[in-house]
């Protein structure tokens, strides 16, 4: 199932931009639905139902002044976004989106690298991603930064530990870490968000707060720290910033329905693409739902959440799962 | 390590001395085809995280009864 | 196909010495740095390229756990300790008399004369040719039967160890809150 190096080269250069397309119509949706929640109509000047607004909105962001705080702390300043930026986008190469296909005697498979690690790989890289926020918030020299950079600091690696157990289960019944192996078991047998229900919700808890949406946006709690990390950012560096959330977030709503809802099997099987990027559509669709009805919460209680309700829970159910997969077999 | 006189360098220079030690164990289980290496790196790694956990620990405590942070002024183990 | 296996070999030698170079440069920066910040990004750099290296010592699951543990755990606490402290900068050889110095670079030296006789007298030609590796040396499983088997103990031992210091960390957390709270500020 090996195929050449440039194809793998190409499939990398298609998804990396189909990604970009994707977050930008996912700000669009997130407008619309989040209008329509609200009995607005959201963005609809821009093109038929507002369908250009997300490129105007980038070439405005572009023609901005690159704006530079006197006080900034130049290098690093400026690596801050790339590096938010670079881990957003790498963690997708795991991820399988097909079975693979025979095109013109050449095999392609259905995810860039096929790797036996691809989940730590997924959680190194978001861990990595915490970075851009930290060294952002501290070389903008600003008050409202650090605290914003502090708060997304300690809010990301108390729900990267609750994130990386809850999916322990899923590892422990598809008996790998490779997404690809997975996603052929649960093909196979059944798709694991029934039996690891519990491991699902505090998966989909703790993922919202990895992507710091709302209710747990504390990290750019705009009406407490004015925007957070980014504050003194501006133009395209702030919208760099902003995109790496979003990639984030269709990252995780993918990888979410690669780990529980069988990635890319469906009714037909010709159309594996397809229903992974209906399933993935309708994970963005509930995130924005949530944040259309959910208020924000306070950050001790943040905190309480996540270390002490989601992580016992996301360890019993482990364990459970550990219990029953050795019973069975 | 022994030149710096902030702890917090000096807890960095202790995680270069650790990992120095981890390349040698990973480089040695690789040419001698043996796991073992890789486990006591994993080992290794884990005793470095509480190390320090305790030593970040102590710098805040530290820091938060404003004591300066230099190690040649901490001589005394009285708080 | 044996262009292209030579092209294969080239670039990994380019990124072999790329990771070691970068290892390096980013040890001595650590420790050359005067503000702690910029010495615990070079720090993580450091660790990065060390990946790298373990990568290619076919060490897949180590790198991988390397940049989660500490990238993603250890380095990220640091930053946010130093950020939170700010503490002030200091010249990278102002600290210390001279013998310290001196002595600090003769043990240095001494230990890697030492550590190079004991291997050379005890490896007796076992170091001389590398073994070859089968295709799942390094893999989780691989990593995961030799924990659950031979070492099982130094696993236990370990998982201990860090509950030990993740109760020393809360201790040391919430004993200095109290006792700030009862003694009157200075």
């Amino acid at each position: 199932m090996t195929e050449p190096w440039w194809i793998s080269l190409i499939k990398a250069g298609v998804i990396v931009n189909l990604i970009m397309v994707a977050f930008a119509y996912t700000t669009w949706l997130e407008r619309k639905l989040l209008a329509r929640m609200q009995n607005r109509y959201g963005p609809n000047r821009a093109g038929p139902y507002g369908l250009l607004q997300p490129f105007a909105d980038l070439i405005k962001l572009v023609r901005k002044e690159s704006f530079f705080p006197v006080a900034a702390q130049h290098p690093l300043y400026i690596a801050a976004p790339i590096v938010s930026m670079f881990t957003a986008l790498a963690a997708f190469a795991v991820i399988p989106f097909g079975a693979g296909w025979q095109i013109w005697h050449y095999h392609v498979n259905g995810e860039i690298a096929n790797v036996s690690i691809a989940l730590i790989l997924i959680f190194a890289l978001g861990s990595v991603g915490v970075y851009g926020a930290i060294i952002g918030g501290w070389a903008s020299h600003s008050k409202y930064s650090l605290l914003g950079a502090m708060r997304t600091c300690a809010q990301l690696v108390s729900y990267e530990v609750s994130l990386a157990l809850s999916v322990l289960g899923v590892v422990l019944m598809g008996q790998s870490l490779n997404l690809v192996d997975i996603v052929n078991k649960q093909g196979a047998t059944i798709w694991f968000f029934i039996p690891q229900l519990a491991g699902l919700l505090v998966f989909v808890f703790a993922m919202i707060a990895e992507t710091s949406r709302p209710p747990f946006d504390l990290p750019e709690a705009d009406t407490e720290l004015v925007a957070g990390y980014h504050t003194e950012y501006g133009g395209m560096r702030w919208g760099l910033f902003q995109t790496a959330e979003y990639v984030n977030m269709i990252t995780l709503s993918g990888l979410a329905v690669t780990l529980f809802f069988g990635g890319w099997h469906g009714p037909y099987a010709p159309l594996g693409p397809i229903w992974f990027l209906l399933k993935v559509f309708a994970f963005v669709s509930v995130f924005i739902w949530i944040r259309a009805s959910v208020p924000r919460l306070r950050y001790d209680q943040l905190m309480r959440f996540g270390w002490k309700v989601l992580l016992p829970v996301a360890t019993i159910n482990a364990v459970i799962t550990a219990l029953l997969v050795v019973w069975v077999s | 390590m022994l030149l710096r006189r902030n702890p917090l360098i000096v807890l960095l220079s202790l995680e270069i001395m650790l990992n120095g030690a981890n390349l040698a164990l990973i480089a040695f289980a690789r040419h001698l085809d043996n796991g073992d290496g890789q486990i006591f790196a994993l080992a290794v790694m884990a005793v470095a995280a509480s190390e320090v956990v305790v030593g970040l620990g102590l710098i805040v405590a530290l820091n938060r009864k404003r004591v300066p942070l230099d190690v040649d002024r901490l001589s005394s183990l009285r708080g | 196909m044996t262009v292209v296996a030579t092209v294969g070999n080239v670039l990994v030698w380019a990124v072999w010495v790329l990771a070691a170079f970068a290892c390096l440069g980013s040890g001595v920066a650590v420790v050359s740095f005067s503000n702690p910040f910029y010495s615990a990004l070079a720090l993580i750099g450091n660790l990065g390229s060390l990946a790298v290296l373990y990568l290619l010592l076919s060490s897949e699951f180590v790198a991988a756990a390397q940049v989660l543990v500490y990238a993603g755990a250890v380095m990220v606490m640091f930053l946010f300790v130093i950020a939170y402290v700010d503490p002030r900068l200091e010249s990278p050889w102002a600290g210390g008399p001279g013998w310290q110095a001196i002595g600090a670079v003769l043990a240095a030296a001494a230990l890697l004369v030492e550590i190079i006789v004991v291997i050379g007298l005890n490896a007796d030609g076992s170091l001389a040719h590398s073994h070859d590796v089968g295709g799942t040396f390094g893999s989780p499983g691989y990593i995961g039967r030799l924990f659950l088997t031979d070492h099982l103990l130094a696993f236990e031992i370990t998982s201990i160890v860090l509950l030990v210091a993740a109760i020393g960390g809360v201790i040391l957390g919430s004993h200095s809150r109290r006792s700030e709270e009862g003694v009157a500020p200075l």
